[in-house]
C-alpha cells in the first residue's frame, strides 16, 4: 500500500503523492522528491517545466516527445528516462515534460494509477494506492460487483 | 509500468514523515498564507515559510542561495486561480490532446 495525502488551499482540496525521481541519463541530479497531483483525468504522468528545471533538468538536452495541442495552445513535450520510487515500490518509464512555462501542476496519471486500486476519502484524509495483496487482504475483489 | 518492490528505508520514512508535517502545516495555515503572500510562490520546509517570490524561478533561486534547493520543499502558488490540465481523447483524429485551462476559485 502506498499512502498519499490531501493538500488544502482555501476550499480547494487536492490529492498528492510525493515521489522520488532519479534520472539514469542525468545521474548528477541524484534523487529528487517531487509532489505529483493525483489526476485520474490525465492519461500519462507528466512533469511541469518549472518542476523539471527546479531539479536541474535541462530541457534543451532532452529528446523530443512531440507536441500536445489544447485550449492553452500548442506545447512541445520533452521526455526523459526516469526511475520513480515511492515508499516500497519502484518503476522505470519515459516521463513527459511540458515545455510550457505556465505553472501547471506535475501530475500522476493513469499510467501509474492503473496499477493499483485507488482509494480516496477527503473526510478522513486518506489517499491510498492498494496493490493486489491489499485488495485480497481486505476482500475488495467483489466490491461493487452485482 | 512494471513495478518492483524495494526496501522502504528508515531514512526514507523519516523524510516522508517530515514532508507530511510540512503538508499538515500548509493545510492548517493556507488561508492565512494566502492573505500574507497573495499571488506569490512560497516554499515551506520545517513547518515554516523559507522563501517567497512573485515568480517561481525567483523562489528557486532563493532556495538555492539558502542551500536548501535539494531538500523536499513544499512549494505552492498562493493564487485563487488554478491551472488545470487533462488529456482528452479526440475521436475524429484518434489522438489524445492536452487541454490546459485556468479556473478561478472564490473562497467565500
Amino acid at each position: 500500500m502506498i499512502r498519499g495525502y490531501f493538500r488544502t488551499l482555501g476550499r480547494r482540496v487536492s490529492p498528492y503523492l510525493a515521489c522520488n525521481l532519479e534520472f539514469p541519463d542525468a545521474p548528477h541530479i541524484g534523487t529528487r522528491t517531487i509532489e505529483l497531483l493525483v489526476d485520474t483525468g490525465s492519461d500519462r504522468t507528466t512533469l511541469s517545466r518549472p518542476a523539471a528545471e527546479s531539479i536541474g533538468l535541462d530541457l534543451a538536452t532532452l529528446p523530443d516527445g512531440g507536441t500536445s495541442a489544447g485550449v492553452g495552445g500548442v506545447s512541445a513535450v520533452r521526455q526523459v528516462r526516469v526511475s520513480l520510487s515511492v515508499q516500497d515500490f519502484s518503476t522505470e518509464f519515459w516521463l513527459r515534460i511540458l515545455e510550457l512555462r505556465q505553472p501547471t501542476p506535475s501530475v500522476l496519471g493513469r499510467d501509474f494509477i492503473a496499477n493499483f486500486a485507488l482509494f480516496m476519502e477527503e473526510r478522513t484524509g486518506r489517499v491510498l494506492f492498494l496493490d493486489q495483496s491489499d485488495v485480497d487482504m481486505y476482500g475488495l475483489a467483489a466490491l461493487g460487483s452485482p | 509500468m512494471n513495478f518492483t518492490r524495494v526496501p522502504y528505508t528508515e531514512e526514507q520514512k523519516r523524510k516522508d514523515d517530515e514532508h507530511l508535517k510540512d503538508v499538515e502545516f500548509f493545510n492548517k495555515n493556507s488561508r492565512e498564507l494566502m492573505k500574507q503572500y497573495p499571488e506569490q510562490w512560497i516554499g515551506i520546509l520545517g513547518q515554516k515559510v523559507v522563501g517567497a517570490a512573485p515568480e517561481f524561478y525567483d523562489l528557486i533561486a532563493q532556495l538555492k542561495e539558502k542551500g536548501i534547493a535539494q531538500d523536499v520543499v513544499l512549494w505552492q502558488h498562493m493564487s485563487e486561480e488554478e491551472t488545470l490540465m487533462m488529456d482528452v481523447y479526440d475521436p475524429e483524429t484518434d489522438e489524445w490532446q492536452l487541454v490546459i485551462t485556468t479556473i478561478r476559485m472564490h473562497d467565500d
